[in-house]
Order: structure tokens, then C-alpha cells, then sequence
């Protein structure tokens, strides 16, 4: 599968996981990357630019990851922009929320690369990207 | 109504009396046990814990960001390095498919190839570099464990200290009191969801 015109936008508020997470979204395959470091951020950085791939973290300041997937979801412009979660929070009722407010996929961390490769080749596929 | 107003007066009046004797028992219950003095020890631990626990925070962060930038260093070498070895696979490739390859050509060739060889110690020399870098800066391990392990002591005299204190004045309520936070961050691995547990929900979904 080839992402490599497509952008992916990495929203984690520890630099390190970003980081992390941008160097196996390149490996993957995606030709840019973009970052911030909180869903409000990332909302305004979706709004002002063309990204087709969100991967978020949950727990964040300002604006949670549930809160900016619901935001996207309500939204004429990004709402069927794919948007994986990855975080810790590993409870039933969190991974139900997500899925009703529209995740496309959920990642429990710690989790590998080819985890992560996987879900979004199986979202990619899902939303007929490829 | 009348009845409700009545009833939340006096219980005003009993609940600071109760208040009252309830703190008396406690005092008088803190001294029997010795805990006035063990839980002012261990409050006198928190500031300390709370430091070395940033501490942790700190030099993990750091082991981490130095491996991210050894990675970003190393991750093109290799890259160019796999390009220059593709390109001197196809070189001999060709060499060896001229029916009229001449001596000059051959020793070209080979020239480049010793050339490519010396390249290759090189860069195995500075990927060990690397790995060996990458491996210094789990040096942290052993400090953050022992750090770890310190707080762990803490938290566990504090809770002793609290479990006997509400043993002695409420028993019924000693047992462990489960708080429910809707996002409760990472937890320990028995605990948590697995990646397959969550797809098995997430399909049972629909998803």
C-alpha cells in the first residue's frame, strides 16, 4: 500500500512517544508527518492543513483525544478523516466510548511496530483507501 | 417538609457532637497505636519521594530523547548504506554479463570494490558505536529501580499505618475502597486490557 502522498497527524502530549510514533508512521510509509501535542492543537492544525490519517493519544491537557475524535467526528471537513487511538487506557468502558464516538481503531500501549503498521493498512483498507 | 427541617437540625446538632467524639476516639485510638509518631515519620518521607519520583521522570526522558536522536543519526546511514551496496551489486552484475570485459575494466571493478569493502567496515564500526551508546543510556535502569523500589517502601508503610488507624476506628470500612476514575492511565500488566482483548470487544462492536 502506498501513503506516500498522504499526511499523518501525530497527537501525543509526551514528545517522546510523538517522536516514537512519527518514526514508524515513516517507516510505514507516510510521505509527512505532522505533530501536536494536545487535541486542541491538533484540531487547529487539521482545520488549517490536509492531513488524512490521525493517530492520538487519549489523556492529554486541554483537549483529550475522546474530545478531539468526537470534535472531528462532528465536523463537515474531517469527519471521515480515519482516526486511530493509542494509549494506555485499557478499561472496557473507555475502548466502548471510543468506538461509539467513532474511533477506527483502538492500540493499547506498550505496543509494537508491526502492530501499528497492521491497524492502519486494516483502517486504510476499511475506509476503501486502497 | 416540617419533618425534613426538624430532622436536618437536630441532625446538625448530633453531627458535630458525633464529630466530636469521633475525633477524641481518634486521637486517644492514634496515641494507643504508637501512629502519631510512625505516620509523622513516613509524612516526612513524601516531600522526598515526591523529588526522587520527578527525578525519575527526568532521567527516564532523558534516555530516551538521546536514543531518539541515535536513531535519527543512524537510521539514514543505513538507509545510504543500502543504497550504495545495491548499486555495487548491479555493478559487478553488468561486469560479469560483458562477454568483452578487458583486464582495465575487471581491475576498475575491483578497485571500486575494495573501495566499497573499506566503506563497509566503516559503517559496521559506526552502527557498533551506536548500539553501544544505545545500550549506555539504559544506565538509568539502575537508578530509577532502586529509586522505585524506595517509594514502593513508602507508600507501604504509610498504608500500614492507615489500614491499622481505620481498623481501629471504623472496621467495617478497612476494606480496600475501589475509587473509580473514568481514565485510569497506564496500569500494571495483569491488570490491563490486551491488545486482543480489546479487538475481541471491538469486533463483538461491530468494528
Amino acid at each position: 500500500m502506498d501513503f506516500s502522498n498522504y499526511t499523518a497527524l501525530v497527537v501525543d502530549d509526551f514528545s517522546t512517544m510523538r517522536r516514537i510514533v512519527s518514526l514508524l508512521l515513516r517507516q510505514s510509509g507516510f510521505g509527512k508527518i505532522s505533530e501536536a501535542e494536545d487535541g486542541a492543537e491538533a484540531l487547529r492544525k487539521l482545520e488549517n492543513s490536509d492531513i488524512q490519517f490521525i493517530v492520538s493519544d487519549w489523556n492529554m491537557p486541554k483537549m483529550s483525544g475522546l474530545e478531539l475524535l468526537k470534535a472531528v467526528r462532528s465536523s463537515a471537513k474531517l469527519k471521515h478523516t480515519p482516526f486511530l487511538l493509542v494509549t494506555a487506557e485499557a478499561r472496557k468502558e473507555n475502548i466502548v466510548e471510543a468506538a461509539q464516538a467513532g474511533a477506527d481503531g483502538y492500540i493499547v500501549k506498550p505496543f509494537s511496530s508491526a502492530l501499528l503498521s497492521e491497524k492502519i493498512e486494516a483502517i486504510l483498507t476499511r475506509r476503501g483507501h486502497a | 417538609m416540617n419533618t425534613v427541617a426538624a430532622s436536618s437540625n437536630i441532625s446538625q446538632e448530633d453531627t458535630f457532637e458525633r464529630l466530636g467524639r469521633i475525633t477524641r476516639q481518634l486521637h486517644q485510638a492514634m496515641s494507643e497505636l504508637g501512629l502519631q509518631q510512625g505516620l509523622r515519620d513516613v509524612a516526612q518521607e513524601f516531600p522526598d519521594a515526591r523529588d526522587r519520583l520527578s527525578h525519575v521522570g527526568q532521567i527516564t526522558e532523558s534516555a530516551a530523547t538521546r536514543v531518539l536522536n541515535l536513531i535519527d543519526v543512524a537510521q539514514p546511514q543505513c538507509h545510504s548504506f543500502k543504497v550504495q551496496s545495491q548499486h555495487m551489486a548491479e555493478t559487478i552484475g553488468q561486469l560479469r554479463q560483458r562477454a568483452d570485459a578487458c583486464p582495465t575494466d575487471v581491475t576498475d571493478v575491483m578497485a571500486t570494490c575494495q573501495m566499497f569493502s573499506s566503506e563497509a567496515a566503516r559503517f559496521a564500526d559506526a552502527q557498533k558505536t551506536v548500539l553501544g551508546d544505545i545500550m549506555m543510556t539504559q544506565d538509568f535502569q539502575d537508578l530509577s529501580g532502586q529509586i522505585i523500589k524506595k517509594v514502593i517502601n513508602i507508600i507501604s508503610l504509610t498504608e500500614q499505618q492507615l489500614l491499622s488507624l481505620l481498623m481501629h476506628s471504623a472496621p467495617e470500612r478497612a476494606d480496600p475502597i475501589g475509587a473509580i476514575e473514568v481514565l485510569a492511565g497506564p496500569q500494571a500488566p495483569d491488570k490491563a486490557l490486551k491488545q486482543n482483548d480489546v479487538d475481541n470487544l471491538l469486533a463483538s462492536l461491530g468494528f
